[in-house]
């Protein structure tokens, strides 16, 4: 694997505050010397400053019967040849089967287990619903009691507060029930005078914002974003 | 499960307890909703943590609990051909990743390296590599970004360069600067300032690097190296001081070539050292905010 490849899976981390303390130091070593991988890395940061790397609503199933995946039409003729030969070569191809899955969660979908303790709300909620393979029947969940918070703490980059789950993206704790295609109203506040200027108006905020200096939280129908 | 003697477990246990682990972590996070069936992926996880965790203090679990399995199991999925998961990606992600290439080049330069990436992805499996460390969305942007800055071209007119050239832009900035004639005296300074980087601790010349190489401000900074704005302010001041000591003491020790520029009494310290003038940036409006750190 190209060292540079390997890099990326880093890179991405390291954007998330996801590397532990070994590793960010290896990495910040590796970026004081690579040009290559400081010039992506700040790429990334400006489009994460400029909140690019945002979650965005997928685009829907198409209605009708599942068509072919789309490849741009200039690239169809050597997509087609390449993926000819890789099927020569003994790579399966498997069939398109009726989608008798659960689609990706609607917007009115109940939350995700992260959340099954908290009360329904009616916000998005992107992440997708765990469950047990098709085969195996019934979704298998556990009561809350014996839902491990510790493990919900680190898995993922997940972390919960307050009845909400929360995911690091690019430096900001983002509601994930965020959705931006709900277009609901966005209170930006910045700095700190803002800060405790909202949390005296609305304390329920309080533990949420207390995540750190970027916080995404929807709460009541409104998007609250906080920054430095 | 250990023996009544409190003894650590056979081998075998372990590794089954740790597999039943992992096993219900994944349970917990993924829908397993392609022919990717649990037992394969969490033969990927596990090999992919293992990997991670050659010589790292971190536990296999401690790993596998940090990654974004859902979305490593849809890329794992799609790797191996699945069009159901590719079906999946090219809804959540194909606009992801068209939106984010036209953050940084033209329209049509933005297209055809969307395009190739999405092919790539696909025809050589690259998003078999994606290893669930970040989120899918963040390392998809990695991945054009990466791509884009090796295309190279388009990027060139729209952001500052990139090069490995902070050393030798700054010698020959210097050396204008002191009008030096010598042709060894300028080779002499660029090596010196190389030196002077090459000894700065990996945070402050990664700041360094961001700020005045990358032209990063310091909001997108504090957001890559969580840090604020006053703190990274600071790091950036006190580094170009020790850039210009230690410029300063590496010039003094090199006799002979920089004797005419010390027989001139040069002082380097009354040079105004505004690294973004020196690096000949174009003056944006960031850079005119910015001036001297």
């Amino acid at each position: 694997m190209d060292e540079h490849e390997h890099d990326l899976n880093l890179l991405a981390a390291f954007l998330e505050d996801r590397l532990d303390q070994q590793e960010r130091t290896r990495l910040v070593e590796h970026l004081a010397e690579c040009a290559e991988c400081r010039g992506t890395l700040a790429v990334m940061g400006r489009a994460a400053a400029a909140g690019a790397l945002l979650p965005v609503a997928p685009m829907p199933e198409p209605a009708q019967e599942p068509r072919a995946w789309r490849v741009p039409g200039r690239l169809w003729l050597p997509l087609a040849a390449s993926v000819t030969i890789a099927a020569a070569v003994g790579l399966r191809l498997l069939p398109v089967t009726p989608r008798t899955e659960v689609s990706p969660p609607s917007p009115s979908a109940p939350a995700a287990v992260v959340d099954r303790a908290s009360p329904p709300v009616a916000e998005a909620a992107p992440s997708p619903e765990p469950m047990s393979s098709p085969a195996a029947g019934a979704r298998r969940s556990s009561p809350p009691s014996m839902v491990d918070e510790s493990l919900l703490v680190k898995r993922g980059g997940e972390r919960r507060v307050a009845g909400k789950a929360f995911r690091l993206v690019a430096g900001e704790w983002v509601d994930v029930r965020f959705d931006p295609a709900a277009a609901l109203p966005i209170v930006s506040v910045a700095g700190s005078e803002d800060r405790a200027a909202l949390l005296a108006r609305v304390p329920p905020l309080a533990p949420y914002a207390g995540l750190g200096e970027r916080v995404l939280v929807v709460f009541e129908g409104t998007v609250y974003r906080f920054s430095p | 499960m250990t023996d009544p003697a409190g003894e650590e477990p056979e081998p075998g246990v372990a590794e089954q307890q740790e597999r039943h682990q992992v096993e219900a972590l994944i349970a917990e996070a993924v829908r397993v909703r392609f022919a990717l069936d649990a037992v394969s992926f969490t033969d990927r996880v596990q090999e992919l943590a293992r990997a991670a965790c050659r010589g790292s203090d971190r536990s296999l679990l401690e790993h596998v609990e940090r990654l974004s399995l859902d979305d490593l199991y849809l890329a794992t999925a799609c790797a191996r051909g699945d069009e159901r998961a590719w079906d999946e990606f090219g809804r959540g992600y194909f606009g992801f990743i068209r939106g984010f290439a036209r953050r940084f080049l033209t329209d049509q330069e933005a297209v055809d390296l969307a395009d190739q990436v999405i092919a790539d992805l696909w025809s050589r499996g690259k998003l078999g590599r994606y290893e669930g460390r970040s989120t899918l969305r963040t390392w998809l942007g990695a991945i054009v970004a990466h791509a884009a800055l090796n295309a190279g071209n388009a990027l060139r007119r729209v952001l500052p360069s990139h090069g490995d050239e902070l050393g030798d832009r700054l010698a020959a900035a210097l050396s204008s600067a002191w009008d030096a004639a010598a042709e060894e005296a300028a080779r002499l300074l660029r090596q010196i300032v190389e030196e002077a980087i090459a000894a700065l601790p990996a945070q402050d010349k990664l700041s360094l690097r961001l700020y005045y190489e990358q032209g990063l401000t310091l909001d997108e900074m504090s957001v890559l190296l969580r840090a604020s704005k006053a703190a990274l302010s600071r790091r950036l001041k006190r580094t170009r001081e020790t850039l210009r000591d230690s410029i300063e003491v590496l010039s003094q020790r090199s006799a002979g070539i920089a004797a005419d520029v010390l027989r001139k009494g040069l002082n380097l310290s009354r040079l105004e050292l505004d690294l973004g003038a020196v690096l000949g940036e174009s003056p944006t409006p960031e850079r005119r905010r910015r001036g001297a750190v």
